[in-house]
């Protein structure tokens, strides 16, 4: 008659995981300048929102982590985030082994916890990545408003402009609901 | 009297009903249980066969090509069926004709099934082969489109892109087979210009079904890859007119006035954003193609009407009308909105 042992095992399983994820839109300008003016009256609209400019991008980093860059050549917009995160889980069992398999049955029954563990730490990397995913979604909602904000001053700064090109500007008033008009003696 | 065996007779009920000679009803039996059918076959049984796979492949092309159309003929432009107006090739049908008719009836295809192997030789088998993979559609199984003899047929992929592109990540390179379609059998590719006009459209409709993002992408990168190889191809030999279906299955998707949701209306939006915007610029992919395809009626425009290519000019801005640039205009704003940040917005406001 064989004798059973219980033999303690231990697993552990340890990973640095990236997580990330992003958009990118590009940006509705009107032509209403040269392009080069254009992007430099944006360029000035970013600046004054906290961006940082450097060889045609702006970049800002949010407190939450979240990445804005605006490509002025290339009039896109990216809002990235990238987090490090480290998994750690480990585990101790008790199990009973038959004193023949006393070996190959402590190696089979690691084997199976350790399994175990690394189907626990995919489940935590996807519910990490999902709240990376939450994150930048709920930041797109204020992204979107400030975007367009951003082009709408753009715009109305390229078109006064303009119209200073084309006369004398007598009258600008502009509406609550986001309107501008010019007047303009030629 | 024509007299057959049992297994004989499966065959050429299968022809009949592929090529809607008749007996359509019973293609569904056919092709879902696996029949006892295999070689040697009498003679009287193969000359049948022959007679009916040339004739029925025929008689299917002149069903598939629809009302008459205008065509570009040599140097003129004329209304009326294809056959009326360009030389008809003659068909050549080979073994893997045989093989592919063999492979429809000697297993389940609504299951599970071996793969098809080799690859049509003939003009006959290349038209069988297309005619096979419609009924294959009404199935419901992507395992049969894995075989080679689909995957590696430039025909297929330009009629059947969505259901090949769920087995690979890229489109085989097919512009040159293209070109020899058009050069060598340019009566075949005007008939199938109501058949492309048809399929595209249902490929588009069907992509407000589509849930998965990774499924929306490859059909997305597919449908792009197959176009600008036509387009290179239509370009290469000088057939603009052959691009018309895209313009009329896009002028018909866009009159009801859809907006960009109705392309990503099913998509899942619960995994990463990334994801979720590849595949809504992928879900816009044929639209942004008609940026492309709209170089062809910029050129047109520009032709005098002295100048030699008047006459083919004029046919391609009368099959550019009816999407118009209003409809490429709507098309543009479609894709841009697809491509923008308030499309993940609009999926928090969903969940919301």
């Amino acid at each position: 008659m064989s004798r059973a042992y219980r033999i303690s095992i231990a697993e552990s399983v340890r990973r640095q995981v990236e997580l990330a994820d992003g958009v990118q839109s590009t940006l509705e300008l009107l032509p209403i300048l040269a392009p080069q003016r254009m992007q430099e009256i944006l360029a000035g609209e970013l600046s004054a929102a906290g961006f940082d400019i450097q060889d045609g991008v702006a970049v800002r980093r949010e407190e939450d982590g979240v990445d804005i860059q605006v490509d002025l050549k290339k009039a896109t917009v990216t809002a990235r985030i990238v987090k490090q995160e480290s998994i750690e889980i480990d585990e101790q069992r008790t199990v009973r082994v038959e004193e023949e398999h006393l070996e190959e049955g402590t190696a089979a029954h690691k084997h199976k916890l350790k399994q175990q563990l690394e189907r626990q730490a995919d489940q935590t990397q996807k519910r990490l990545q999902q709240e990376v995913t939450e994150q930048l979604k709920k930041k797109l909602l204020d992204l979107q408003h400030e975007i367009d904000q951003l082009v709408n001053r753009t715009t109305a700064a390229a078109l006064k402009e303009k119209a200073a090109q084309l006369g004398e500007i007598e009258d600008i008033s502009e509406g609550a609901d986001g309107s501008l008009t010019i007047k303009v003696r030629v | 009297m024509i007299v057959v065996s049992r297994a004989e007779s499966k065959l050429l009920q299968l022809v009949q009903a592929l090529l809607g000679i008749r007996g359509e009803d019973s293609l569904p039996m056919l092709l879902n249980q696996a029949q006892q059918v295999a070689p040697p076959f009498s003679p009287a049984a193969i000359d049948l066969l022959k007679d009916y796979v040339s004739k029925g492949v025929v008689m299917a092309m002149a069903r598939a090509s629809g009302q008459p159309v205008e065509y570009r003929a040599q140097d003129s432009v004329a209304r009326s069926y294809w056959w009326q107006q360009l030389p008809a090739p003659p068909l050549h049908f080979s073994r893997a004709s045989m093989e592919l008719l063999l492979w429809l009836l000697q297993q389940p295809l609504g299951h599970m099934c071996a793969l098809l192997d080799g690859s049509a030789a003939g003009l006959g088998d290349e038209l069988l082969l297309c005619f096979t993979a419609y009924c294959l559609l009404s199935l419901r199984n992507p395992r049969p489109w894995r075989s080679p003899m689909l995957m590696d047929n430039a025909l297929c992929w330009l009629l059947f892109a969505d259901q090949l592109a769920m087995h690979t990540d890229s489109v085989p390179d097919f512009t040159q087979d293209y070109i020899q379609w058009i050069e060598r059998y340019p009566a075949i590719v005007s008939a199938l210009q109501q058949s492309l006009r048809l399929r595209w459209l249902a490929m588009e409709k069907a992509k407000s079904q589509i849930q998965q993002c990774s499924q929306m992408i490859r059909l997305g990168r597919a449908q792009q890859q197959v176009l600008q190889q036509w387009l290179d191809a239509v370009r290469a030999t000088q057939r603009a007119d052959l691009a018309g279906f895209v313009f009329s299955s896009t002028a018909r998707l866009l009159a009801p006035g859809p907006d960009s949701r109705f392309w990503i209306e099913s998509l899942d939006d619960t995994g990463g954003l990334s994801e979720h915007q590849q595949a809504c610029d992928a879900a816009g992919a044929v639209l942004q193609c008609l940026n492309n395809y709209h170089t062809l009626v910029e050129e047109a425009r520009q032709c005098r009407f002295f100048d030699a290519e008047y006459d083919a000019s004029q046919l391609l801005l009368r099959l550019w009308q009816p999407l118009g640039d209003d409809g490429l205009q709507r098309a543009q704003a479609i894709v841009k909105h697809l491509g923008a940040l308030d499309v993940a917005v609009e999926t928090i406001h969903r969940e919301n």
